[in-house]
């Protein structure tokens, strides 16, 4: 006997099953009974149409059936592992994420719920992955616990240490689980005709690199090690694509191990979700960055004023706060001319260059000093057509004999080109800076000045390396064109351009108009930014107008050089 | 006559189960035999009966396999019950049994008040 063809029917039933040998033996077999219906429709005597047309209706609805259907056959581990793929791909990249220090935080934050779903969806796989979801568990807790508490706000430094290294061996073996597991449960699905993923071996290297920076930092009580600055960016980089590399090899067995995959509507829910928090996380970050950089353009133009005996009463208590504070910090006091000034409705602007090691499992490998300074500076009034900026004081410690540390330690000293600056120039127009040169057991390191230059001439045949000026009104304006190092780590970079920046901010030369100005906004210093260096400090903002950008012709912004001129060190 | 869906809903499954305790059945057999056994009562809507099989099977109730086709026959996915199926089977309808004792109760007992 002729069928009729059901055979649309049957795929509409059928599409919400996506293992292609299990769509086929259900249509088989709803294709026996719809014919066995027809038939007996026939006998009774009904015409062939309406035969067919009964034994559809009898079948029912092919929308209901279909999903029916697909909510019993839709799980299977390899499609949930396949899913899952894209949120650990994501979750991975975030929390790896490498970029300059605001994003990559708060990336790395986006990547760890993201990394937990992903986690939670792959667990029931294999118990080794149950495995690196539990200590995923106890690495968040001890990150943000770190947050909260460390960072010499809460913890003392020492047991902030063992909480770091602990926390990057956690972390350690969490990825190490987590790529074994994954290692485990593709494994039975390789063929030949595909490459195979070392996932054992990413597993292999994040525990062993976790475990050597944790007793690194134990070990070394926090100072690092010094490596070559190329080493670790390029390390890092081989192993980041190395891994994406993998989970990518990964999938494409489990694609082929059962059928064709595709996603169902149940997971490109979760998929929309995921990419809708990143991309709301990542605008978000960006907007900022955006927001803050579009302010580069304003300029300040300082003039100092000289210190009354209050402000210097003033600017002591402030001294003493920051004392209280559990810092390993040391006063300089005994320099010349370190005179403060009022810090009348100072605010507390910044603590210092971000230097934390957020994220990698690193810590330990020297790039995250970071050099911490207190700035007070005051909105004042307008001073002779410019804005009045008052430094009240900065305290800055000093430490060790390199620029690697351990930043939670206290405070470091970057050991180049920095300096203490004399800040009421009125009778000490020689402006020479002196480096900070006393560690915290006493010893003096070479003072040996970055530069120096006289501001009495005005002929300056020597001035500050990265600083070039323009005439105005008959005066020279200097401005900053170069900020230091570049350098893979930013931080590093950042302090040193700190340091060259908060100096400049503070000649006055004879109380005229002619100043060194540079250019400070709401929370970024730029000091002739590269694209490397959109510096992101919480600086009250303390200019208001006279915005001028011709400080900054693009033109004129030199090539960044790594300046490793020396240390200045005995 | 045509039992509402809520009440025929939940006992589906445990038709199934009890057919295929007598016999091997494939899909369309189902149908008809409980069907016939019901008296037409239940006339089990045709579309419901797959995924409950395959739910079926998938909890280990039932076991399947095909049928070699012959020259007019296709070949056909016959259902058998398991152990697991059998035990659980009896379990429903105990359950079933005390279910529909307590409702004729009420309703005996409602038929009393009301007189």
């Amino acid at each position: 006997m002729l069928q009729p063809d059901f055979s649309d029917y049957l795929e509409n039933i059928c599409r919400g099953i996506k293992s292609r040998p299990k769509r086929e033996e259900i249509m088989e077999e709803l294709l026996c009974h719809l014919e066995a219906s027809y038939e007996r429709n026939l006998a009774v005597g009904m015409s062939e149409d309406e035969a067919k047309k009964d034994a559809i209706g009898k079948m029912g609805d092919s929308e209901t059936l279909s999903y029916r259907l697909a909510a019993v056959h839709s799980y299977s581990p390899l499609k949930e592992m396949s899913s899952a793929f894209i949120t650990l791909m994501i979750a991975f990249v975030s929390m790896k994420f490498l970029l300059t220090s605001t994003v990559k935080e708060i990336l790395f934050l986006c990547g760890i719920p993201i990394m937990l779903s992903a986690l939670i969806r792959m667990r029931k796989m294999n118990a080794t992955i149950e495995k690196s979801f539990h200590f995923f568990n106890f690495f968040v807790i001890s990150r943000f616990s770190l947050y909260c508490l460390g960072l010499g706000r809460i913890l003392p430094f020492e047991i902030e240490g063992a909480v770091i290294a602990a926390e990057s061996i956690l972390q350690g073996l969490f990825w190490f689980f987590l790529f074994t597991g994954l290692h485990r449960f593709c494994e039975p699905y390789i063929t030949e005709e595909r490459k195979k993923p070392h996932l054992y071996l990413c597993g292999v290297y994040h525990l062993l690199m976790s475990f050597f920076s944790g007793f690194i930092l134990i070990l070394s009580e926090g100072e690092g090690v010094t490596v070559p600055s190329f080493v670790m960016p390029v390390f890092i980089a081989f192993m980041f694509f190395f891994v994406i590399v993998q989970l990518v090899r990964m999938r494409k067995i489990l694609w082929d191990a059962d059928g064709e995959y595709g996603i169902l509507p149940a997971d490109k829910k979760h998929f929309r979700i995921y990419a809708g928090v990143l991309v709301a996380c990542a605008v978000t970050v960006l907007g900022f960055n955006y927001l803050s950089s579009t302010r580069e353009s304003v300029k300040t133009e300082l003039v100092i004023h000289d210190v009354t005996a209050d402000e210097q009463k003033q600017a002591d208590e402030i001294r003493q706060k920051m004392l209280e504070w559990d810092v390993d910090a040391q006063i300089v006091e005994d320099l010349p001319d370190s005179e403060v000034l009022n810090y009348k409705d100072a605010e507390f602007v910044t603590w210092g260059a971000d230097g934390g090691s957020m994220g990698g499992s690193t810590p330990a490998f020297g790039a995250d000093s970071t050099v911490w300074y207190y700035w007070f500076f005051i909105p004042d009034k307008e001073y002779e057509g410019n804005y009045d900026v008052r430094l009240l004081c900065y305290i800055e410690s000093n430490y060790a004999d390199s620029v690697k540390g351990f930043y939670r330690k206290g405070f470091y000293y970057m050991p180049w080109g920095n300096g203490i600056f004399p800040l009421n120039l009125e009778d000490k127009l020689n402006g020479s800076f002196i480096s900070i040169v006393t560690d915290e057991n006493g010893k003096k390191y070479n003072a040996e000045p970055f530069f120096t230059y006289n501001l009495a001439d005005e002929n300056i045949t020597t001035y500050p390396k990265g600083f070039e000026y323009r005439e105005e009104k008959g005066q020279r304006v200097y401005y900053a064109t170069q900020i230091g190092v570049t350098n893979f780590y930013d931080r590093v970079s950042l302090c040193a351009a700190t340091i060259r920046q908060c100096w400049f901010v503070l000649f006055n030369y004879k109380n005229t108009a002619d100043y060194i100005g540079t250019v400070m906004h709401g929370s970024t210093i730029t000091v002739g930014s590269t694209k490397y260096h959109p510096y992101k400090y919480r600086l009250h903002e303390i200019i208001t107008g006279n915005f001028d950008d011709n400080a900054f012709n693009t033109d004129e912004r030199k090539s960044f050089e790594y300046d490793d001129g020396g240390y200045p060190m005995s | 006559m045509n039992i509402s869906k809520e009440l025929s809903k939940g006992s589906t499954a445990l038709m199934v189960l009890s057919v295929l305790s007598k016999e091997d059945l494939y899909g369309y057999q189902i149908i008809r035999t409980v069907a016939n056994l019901s008296e037409d009562v239940f006339q089990m809507n045709e579309g419901t009966l797959y995924p409950i099989l395959h739910s079926l099977e998938k909890n280990g109730f039932l076991e399947s396999y095909w049928s070699e086709p012959t020259e007019t026959v296709r070949r056909r996915k016959y259902y058998k019950i398991t152990q697991k199926g059998l035990k659980e089977l009896a379990s429903q309808k105990k359950e079933w049994k005390e279910y529909s004792t307590a409702v004729s109760r009420v309703l005996g007992g409602a038929a009393h008040a009301t007189t």
